[in-house]
Order: C-alpha cells, then structure tokens, then sequence
C-alpha cells in the first residue's frame, strides 16, 4: 500500500487539533469544527479531486466531543481510513464517520477520568511547592500541559500506524482499567493529604464544669483530630451525591450556613 | 491609580485566553488562580500573598471537572476576579474565596452565551466546507471565537476588577463581625467542596479508604503533601505491579492447563 503519510503530517494534524479543540465548542456540534480544521490540510494531499475533499470536509464536521487529549486517537484512526480510502480500497465515507463516532464515547470516559486524576496528582505537589508563597509552583504545573501534549501525540501515532482494529483490541484487554485504578489510587492519597492541611472547622463552644472551662473542641480533638474536616467532607459529598453536583448553589448554601452558625456562636 | 487600570486590563485579558481555551492541557492552567496570582504577584509586587492566595482557590475549585463540556461553575472568572481585589484590598484568603463564589457562579451563564454563538460559526463551517474555503474554516475556529469571547468576557472582569476594588473593600469593612467570622468559617469550610467533587468524580467505592491514608499521614503524622507523594508513587507502582502479575500468572496458568489438555482431547 502507497504511504502518503508522513509523520510531520501526523503532528501538524495532531497539533491543529490539540491547541483549537475547544474554541469553537458549541452546543449543537461540540468539538466538530475543529476536528474539520485539523484534518483539512492532510484531506487535502490525499484527495487532489474536488470533489472527493469537499465529501471529506463535510465526512469531518459530523458531530464530534471526546476528552482532548484522547482525541488523538480517533484522529490517527480517521487519517489511516482516510489515507485507505484515497488509496482507492473499499472504505465507505460512513464506516469513517462511524468508527470515529463509535470511539468517542468510551474515550471521553476513560480520557476524562485521566485528565482529572492527573490534576489529583500534579495540582497537590504545585499547591505544596506553592503555599508558603514560592512561585515555583505556578512553573511545575506546566509540566502536566506538557505531559498531556505528549500523549496525546503518542496516541496518534499509535494509532495511525495500528489502524482500528489494533485499537479495538487495545480498548478490550483491560490494561486501561489497571492504569487508571493506580493513577485514581494515588490521586486520592494526594487528595486526602490535601483536604488534612486545607479544610478548617472548628467550634468555640464551650462550658464550665466547677471551676474548669472546656472546649467542644478539645473534646474532639482527643476523639480524632480533624473530625470536624472530616466530617464536612463527607456531609457535602453525601449532599452533592443526593442533589446532583450544581456547585454554585451548594456554596451558597455553606455560606449561609456558616453565616448563621456564625450569629449563634457556634463557629 | 494607573496600577488599577493595567491590572483590570490584565485581568480582562487572562479571563479572555483562559476561557477561550486555547490548547487542551493549556486553558485548564491559564484559567485556574495559579496564573492569575502568579500575574497579580509580579504586577502589584507581592508575589508571596498572591500565591498563597492562588494556592488556596485553587484547592478550592480542584475538584470542579469540565463533564460533557458544561462548565459547572467559571472558575476563570473567580479567579481573575477574587485575586486582583482580595490583594488590593489586603483580605485573607479565605476572604478571597467568598468572593470569588459569586463570579464562578455568573461566569456559568457567559460561557453558556458562548457556546449558543459558538453555533453560529459551526453553520458557517457547513457553508466553507461546501465552497471549499479552507481560510474560513480557519477564521471560524480561530478570529470568530476569539472575538466571541473577548467582547463577552473582557469587559465583565475588567469592569468588576476595576470598579469592584473599592466597592469590595467599602462593603467588608462595614460588616458586623459576626459577618466577617461568618465568612472566614465558609472560606475555612469551601475547599471541601473541591475534595468532595473529587470523590465523586473518581467513583470508585472500593478506593475510598485510601483518602483516609493520606488525610491521616497528614492530619495526625504531620507529613507535609510532597512527603506523602514520596510514600505513595513506589506503595501505588508495587501493589499495580502486583497485580498486573497476579493477572498473568493466571493467564500462564490457563495456558499451561489448556496445553496440558490438549494431548488428552487426542
């Protein structure tokens, strides 16, 4: 088979789609015109007709939304059919659209897990670099940009050169499912860690018994140290479980909560 | 006074890049407070308060993931926002987070207004897409949304930086101080938000009691986040090891067995 593929048209692809995706989100098509934009120069190599590029054009701006990152992967899958196609075997215009559609959506499970549990990693060890006032932080977070480019770029790669059937089986085997256990493993260490130095709660209730005043918190302190934080925690993610994750009306709600244990003096 | 112009505009420009969303791993950065306090630190020459600030919101909204492409709450917004005026106005962190809330909030509608315009130029790729312009394609994804945004968004935060300071600090300084507690304890209290929306997140019943490993080699060893990583990264590799071996020894297993059984089948 005739390869007109190089792998600096890979990555110019790859790179029109990574730094656009999410510009043009819209709520009709989502990521769609972008994912058209990315591949537009490589259609236009593999189909001198015009008529052919104009279907391939408009083949891409069918509905499209995955994880960014993961994306990479429908993209070296699309450019192998595409490249199959303009080489003149059997591939229907609709069996690229549908792989392509049929990959999106476990994609943007597993790609939105990893995202978010590499942000459970990266965003602890900044915070901790950061919060006695160091700006060195704010510098190591750009390791995890870099870090999302990178594999996104070996995903397309990857998956260009295995085609779709590779990525079906890689999809299958279950090695994700490990990886991605371990990373949400240590991203809830990080996370714990976190909420121990960063929620803070405590009550000024106090009493006298005879002649010597006790704290509330002093009683707890000598159950569970962070028992209040902790307990917090959980009763928001119990809330949040029940009433669905709409933050803005759940912050409001602890505001005027704390407000009125405030006026009380409980807090 | 020309400070408080050049922040504002500052801070126009940050919330515009950041939620235009250029590059994937890029905008989730720009937009978090970390940007915006590194920004505000070199610009109002106090880097330490402002990245202990960033720190603190950022904590806050970690947990806030982007499902489906719906922002939850903007926390471009709260953060262009909340670290130019608590800084100027010389509140605590805490402080800033209770005033970041009500822009995360607001900042949810304005990216609902840019996703409804965001349509417009999708039918407008259709069109290019038929005649071929490759050029207009380009100008949908780029030239359009970039103005979409910054007419959106660059007046909203220059306009709350710039006009908000003094309203800001006139309002905090006139609160009873059951107000003031009230809301030191919320800011106190927030971040759990962050750590809650994680577990949600995640989902997975069975590594729950891993959060209470690195609550407790925190809250009760006094080990400080980068020590506990340092305890984490090798447990996490050797159990995942484990149990990659664990799979394969059973799958050597089941070779074994079937190749054993084979001559028997004969």
């Amino acid at each position: 088979m005739e390869t007109k593929v190089t792998t600096k048209d890979l990555c110019k692809v790859y790179n029109r789609w990574w730094w656009t995706v999410e510009l043009c989100n819209s709520y009709s098509r989502m990521q769609t015109p972008s994912y058209c934009y990315a591949m537009q120069p490589l259609l236009r190599k593999l189909y001198p007709n015009d008529d052919e590029y104009r279907d391939a054009l408009q083949r891409h701006l069918v509905l499209f939304n995955t994880q960014g990152d993961f994306a990479g992967i429908c993209l070296g899958v699309s450019i192998a059919m595409e490249e199959e196609k303009s080489n003149g075997e059997n591939v229907p215009g609709e069996a690229i659209t549908s792989v392509k559609t049929a990959l999106m959506g476990p994609l943007a499970g597993i790609g939105d897990s990893v995202a978010s549990t590499l942000n459970q990693i990266f965003y602890p060890i900044a915070i901790a670099m950061s919060s006695t006032g160091s700006p060195i932080g704010f510098f190591f977070i750009w390791t995890q940009a870099i870090l999302e480019w990178a594999m996104g770029w070996v995903f397309t790669k990857y998956s260009y050169k295995v085609g779709k059937d590779g990525i079906t089986r890689l999809l299958s085997n279950g090695i994700m499912d490990t990886i991605l256990n371990a990373a949400s493993t240590l991203g809830l260490i990080m996370m714990g860690s976190l909420a121990a130095s960063n929620v803070k709660l405590s009550t000024t209730i106090s009493w006298t018994v005879g002649e010597n005043a006790q704290t509330l918190q002093a009683l707890f302190d000598s159950i569970l140290p962070g028992l209040l934080p902790l307990l917090t925690i959980w009763a928001v993610f119990f809330y949040m479980k029940k009433r669905g994750t709409n933050v803005g009306k759940a912050i409001m709600l602890i505001i005027i909560i704390c407000l009125a244990l405030s006026f009380l003096k409980i807090v | 006074m020309e400070n408080k112009l050049l922040i504002a505009i500052v801070a126009g420009l940050v919330y515009t890049i950041g939620q235009w969303r250029l590059g994937n791993g890029v905008f989730p950065i720009v937009r978090r407070p970390l940007t915006m306090a590194f920004i505000c630190g070199l610009l109002m020459g106090n880097m330490q308060d402002a990245m202990i600030m960033g720190c603190y919101l950022t904590l806050a909204f970690l947990g806030i993931v982007v499902v489906g492409g719906n922002l939850p709450s903007d926390v471009g917004l709260a953060s262009a926002v909340a670290i130019p005026v608590a800084l100027a106005t010389g509140q605590s962190p805490e402080m800033a987070l209770v005033i970041a809330t009500p822009f995360s909030v607001i900042g949810v509608f304005i990216d609902q207004l840019r996703r409804i315009i965001n349509g417009f130029w999708v039918t407008a790729c259709d069109k290019h897409a038929e005649e071929l312009d490759h050029k207009g394609i380009a100008r949908c994804v780029w030239l359009y949304t970039f103005l979409t945004n910054f007419v959106l968004r660059f007046p909203t935060a220059f306009a709350l930086v710039y006009f908000g300071t003094d309203a800001v600090d006139f309002i905090l300084n006139n609160l009873p101080a059951w107000v003031t507690n009230g809301f030191s304890v919320a800011g106190g209290v927030l971040p759990a938000f962050g750590f809650a929306l994680t577990l949600i997140v995640i989902g997975k019943k069975s590594l729950y009691p891993f959060f209470f490993i690195g609550f407790f080699a925190t809250k009760l060893m006094g080990l400080s986040t980068i020590y506990v990583a340092a305890f984490a990264i090798p447990f996490v590799i050797a159990v995942t090891l484990k149990d990659m071996e664990k799979e394969k020894l059973l799958l050597n297993k089941f070779k074994l067995t079937t190749t054993l059984n084979e001559p028997e089948d004969e």
